[in-house]
């Protein structure tokens, strides 16, 4: 019954549009008449649009719905959680409604729904889409609810108007938000986008055109962040986001069995950075993982998903994002100029990727393949018999020319495995049989000196302690470049976060001049802004600072390092976790990576180490104590190599002197 | 058929053109900002340090003066200064102010003056365009027009229909409004229809102590009408007189309920039943242990706290309605209370 009146109340609308459409159609046509007061045909327009904006709230009031929730958590670390009432969209006549998992994050002990008819009843939690982060709710009803239209995606123009209706407040009619489709793509193939003011007034509820039909449900979505409260900090900002209610339609079967959906992950590494640039070519494909299984490997180059041609990264982002864990994938790869073509079932998650490690670290600056600087104790390189100064040339069938050889050609080997060692060892050419172990962090016991510049350089470039500013930023930047740094060695790069405030010259020289001199390393000392603290937003101006260390002097990629203590120490590990593909280790003293931390996972591409640091101080803080044995199980479950030690400088040094370990 | 309403469509707009053309140009949207513009007041009075801004918007309602705005701190000093959409400057007396509706009318000495026709406002719907008229972050200066901003109404609704704790002495309907209306500065402005009648007093800033968002929000001017009146004819509304009415004679207590719910540890833990006294209230309306009360009298009680409000507000003649939750069912239960 209410379905009916819904319609008759859409034709009413529809009348109302067509005579306004009239009227546009007439001024247009350049009637004199019409033409002498334009002010006249802006107020009609006005009023026409008000009109249709009521309709449309009026045709969707039926399936949308009031939700409560009674008791649950007050808050999420320091986030207060809203308490309602909030706001679901039926989609189903036997008693199903979707609503922003964002509503129920406070874990509530009963939710109710207030029904079409005024009736309250119980709901409960069916199932929830973690990739669009909606929450299937379900009532039992014996009247048929009334469900809407979907607006079909190909039907959505960006500048249509929107509604954005909610629940939050007492009335016959839902509240209502008035605004355009800003964007009929977003979050990666998940969501539409919307400037009218989307908040907890209104999430869970449906954005409607001006026909009262769906577009989609409105949720607070993050393009980057996955955690339960992302995108809700852009309330009311003019940028709102809606899952397509054809989507929603597409799964609801799925959802309806009570099956979790989760984001669908392929299991592979990309080579290169820049998902806007670079094509996808693979570094690694895990084993173990539904590419591997599928059949595809390490070097293919995707060109086509889901029949769409692949030539930058972010456009595989776009087609995986729409997909969920059990749909598959249909891929097209090139292999050694051939194009072969695989379906590949999604998962939600794979096992964290582990290393698989020699157990050595390698000497600067040899021509052909690698020679060995230190060879761990007790490592697999040391049980084979190598010893430092061998030069592996091999890794299997793989010939090895350079570092980034051997560890492309580790890349797709797992700890366990047997591998034979080529190497040569003074003029021998020599094989050994090796297990590879899990790559660890520890701290080698010396380190071999490094290969030296025979001639004092001369040239213009500044050395000593050296003003490192960007020139068209006024973040202050400092730079210990050893006396003798010759441009044709490449030099490891160490990033100081220090206290906040302004460097200690004289301390940052006597704390690091002596690594940068004897391990050849350039070390920056950025400082922060704001004398009292680091913060997050800083960070693309130390990249920038860091991207220009690395342009002006000869920098080794595989030895950049970054240590902090403290405030420094969270800022080091927010730095990280936005800039993968800068660090190889990083060295944290008495601090722990900050609530806000985007969740690391080991990269193949992009190898990172961890040393946490306790300092005599920071071991009698138990709180502090506390949370960084929590950073180091959290690490070493996501099987990053992590080392927990006292603070000790020179451990510290040699341990940063061998961030290049494979 | 298309022929004949087209034609007497024309003829329809024709007429209305010829006929009343000053009228059309106030329809108009920039027409309607020209006309209301010299009702607006800026304010000036207390405040400018710890984040209080010492400046509040205001309008005029009679031609002799007579500004109406929201009872503040702002107002909490003598003279109040009072600048005109012209730029003449004024002080203004306090005629009076309603602590409950946290209104105040001013008055400064002057005469034919453009102003707000109280007797015919507008009252709004959700849906409806609205205009919006304040000083917000006092952008305006002297002779400077206030700043329009144009918006929707969102929902007509009583502010503590939302939950989040808005801490204000209004009790009755306001309007939410979709657009940005709630700024430093902007309270005592003006709302208004497409029509630039005056349609509310848009409010305090309010914020959701429990989430922190900003409310946007307007009194609707009928609500306020009443207590206008009563300020201009020297009678300050009488505050104490509604709060005791409302108050229940003989409220009910958890005692005579014969409920015991189970123990408050956090801000919001919910109103469990744990025990009920044999033939007592609840006992004879059929509330069992474990049950969860939800609503009581049609409010949602969401926390014990807000259960013991909520009972403490009715009267033992009236009874107290409950809504329970008793696993995956409603149940209804009515308690009297006897003598």
């Amino acid at each position: 019954m209410s379905l009916l009146l819904t319609n008759r109340r859409t034709c009413r609308m529809r009348c109302a549009l067509a005579c306004f459409a009239f009227l546009l159609g007439a001024a247009s046509s350049g009637l004199p008449f019409l033409a002498f007061d334009s002010v006249a045909r802006g107020q009609q327009i006005g009023d026409a649009e008000q009109r249709a904006f009521k309709e449309a709230t009026r045709a969707a009031a039926p399936f949308t719905v009031r939700i409560d929730t009674v008791g649950g958590l007050e808050r999420i670390g320091e986030t207060l959680l809203p308490i309602g009432p909030f706001t679901g969209t039926i989609v189903s006549p036997d008693g199903f409604i979707v609503s922003a998992t964002y509503n129920f994050l406070s874990e509530p002990q009963a939710i109710l729904a207030t029904l079409p008819d005024g009736r309250r009843a119980a709901a409960k939690i069916v199932a929830r889409d973690e990739a669009r982060m909606l929450t299937l709710l379900k009532v039992e009803t014996e009247s048929p609810l009334p469900v809407p239209t979907a607006v079909p995606r190909s039907e959505m123009q960006p500048g249509q108007w929107t509604l954005a209706l909610g629940r939050a407040y007492e009335g016959e009619l839902p509240n209502l938000s008035v605004g355009v489709l800003s964007a009929s793509n977003r979050i990666w193939g998940r969501a539409i986008q919307t400037d009218a003011k989307i908040s907890p007034i209104n999430y869970g509820g449906p954005l409607v055109d001006l026909r009262g039909r769906v577009l989609g449900i409105l949720v607070p979505l993050s393009p980057e962040g996955a955690e339960p409260l992302a995108g809700s900090d852009w309330y009311d900002s003019g940028i709102g986001f809606a899952v397509p209610l054809e989507d929603v339609f597409a799964q609801l079967d799925r959802l309806k069995t009570g099956e979790n959906l989760k984001p669908g992950v392929m299991g592979i590494a990309i080579k290169g950075q820049d998902i806007y640039s670079t094509a996808v070519e693979l570094a690694a494909v895990p084993p173990g993982g539904p590419a591997a299984r599928a059949g595809i490997k390490a070097g293919d180059k995707i060109v086509e998903a889901e029949g769409q041609p692949i030539v930058r990264q972010a456009q595989l982002k776009h087609a995986l994002g729409a997909l969920y864990a059990g749909q598959s994938v249909s891929v097209v790869v090139e292999r050694k100029g051939e194009r072969l073509s695989f379906d590949v079932p999604l998962v939600d998650a794979i096992e964290p990727y582990a290393f698989a490690s020699i157990g050595a670290s390698p000497m600067n600056g040899e021509a052909e393949g690698v020679t060995l600087r230190h060879v761990f104790g007790g490592s697999p390189a040391e049980e084979a018999g190598l010893k430092s100064g061998d030069r592996v040339t091999k890794v299997g069938e793989t010939a090895v020319a350079s570092l980034a050889d051997l560890y492309a050609a580790l890349l797709p080997l797992q700890p366990g495995a047997e591998v034979e060692l080529g190497y040569v060892r003074g003029d021998a050419t020599q094989t050994a049989k090796i297990v590879l172990a899990e790559l660890n962090a520890e701290a080698p016991e010396q380190l071999a000196p490094l290969n030296r510049s025979a001639s004092a350089p001369q040239d213009g470039i500044a050395r000593g302690w050296v003003d490192a500013k960007l020139p068209e930023d006024p973040h202050v930047c400092f730079a210990i470049v050893p006396e003798d740094y010759d441009p044709a060695v490449p030099h490891g790069l160490l990033v100081v976060f220090g206290p906040p405030g302004a460097v200690d010259a004289n301390a940052a020289q006597q704390a690091w001049g002596a690594f940068a001199r004897e391990r050849d390393f350039i070390v920056l000392f950025p400082q922060s802004q704001d004398e009292k603290e680091w913060k997050p937003n800083e960070i693309e101006v130390l990249r920038k600072l860091v991207d220009q260390a690395v342009q002006n002097y000869s920098i080794d990629r595989s030895r950049i390092a970054l240590f902090g203590k403290g405030p420094g120490g969270a800022m080091a590990y927010l730095f990280t976790a936005a800039h993968r593909d800068l660090p190889r280790g990083l060295a944290i003293v008495d601090a722990v990576a900050p609530p806000r931390t985007p969740r690391l996972e080991t990269d193949p591409v992009n190898r990172l180490s961890f040393l946490l640091l306790r300092s005599a101080a920071g071991t009698n803080d138990a709180e502090l104590a506390e949370g960084m044995q929590k950073n180091l199980e959290m690490l070493q479950k996501l099987k990053f190599p992590v080392l927990l030690e006292e603070q000790d400088q020179a451990l510290t040094e040699r341990w940063l002197d061998a961030a290049d370990r494979f | 058929m298309t022929t004949r309403t087209t034609g007497s469509f024309v003829a329809t707009l024709l007429f209305a053109s010829l006929v009343c053309l000053s009228p059309l140009r106030a329809q108009s949207l920039a027409g309607v900002v020209d006309e209301v513009q010299p009702k607006i007041v800026k304010i000036y009075g207390a405040g400018g340090f710890a984040g209080l801004e010492a400046y509040q918007s205001g309008f005029l309602i009679s031609g002799e003066g007579h500004v109406l705005t929201v009872f503040s701190y702002v107002l909490d000093t003598e003279p109040v200064g009072v600048t005109l959409d012209d730029g003449r400057r004024f002080d203004a007396t306090l005629v009076g102010h309603d602590p409950r509706l946290d209104l105040a009318v001013l008055k400064i000495e002057a005469q034919d003056l453009p102003h707000f026709n109280l007797d015919a406002t507008a009252s709004l719907e959700a849906g409806d365009r609205v205009l919006a008229f304040s000083n917000l972050f006092e952008i305006a200066y002297g002779e400077e027009n206030a700043s329009v901003l144009h918006g929707v109404v969102a929902a007509k609704s009583p502010l503590t229909a939302r939950r989040g704790a808005f801490k204000t002495p209004y009790r009755g309907p306001a309007y939410i409004l979709d657009a940005m209306t709630n700024n430093p500065g902007a309270f005592g402005g003006a709302v208004t229809d497409h029509q630039g009648r005056l349609a509310a007093l848009i409010g305090k800033e309010l914020r959701d102590s429990r989430t922190n968002a900003w409310l946007n929000y307007a009194l609707p001017i009928e609500e306020l009408l009443p207590s206008i009146d009563a300020i201009r004819q020297g009678k300050l509304a009488p505050r104490d007189d509604l709060e005791t009415a409302t108050a229940p004679v003989d409220p009910v207590t958890l005692e005579s309920t014969g409920l015991s719910l189970i123990t408050d540890v956090l801000d919001k833990t919910p109103p469990f039943v744990g025990f009920v006294r044999f033939q007592s209230p609840a006992a004879k309306a059929g509330v069992r242990p474990d049950d969860l009360v939800l609503f009581v009298n049609g409010q949602i009680v969401p926390s014990v706290e807000q259960f013991l409000l909520e009972i403490a507000q009715t009267d033992k003649a009236d009874g107290l309605e409950l809504t329970l939750q008793r696993d995956e069912e409603l149940v209804e239960a009515k308690l009297v209370f006897d003598e």
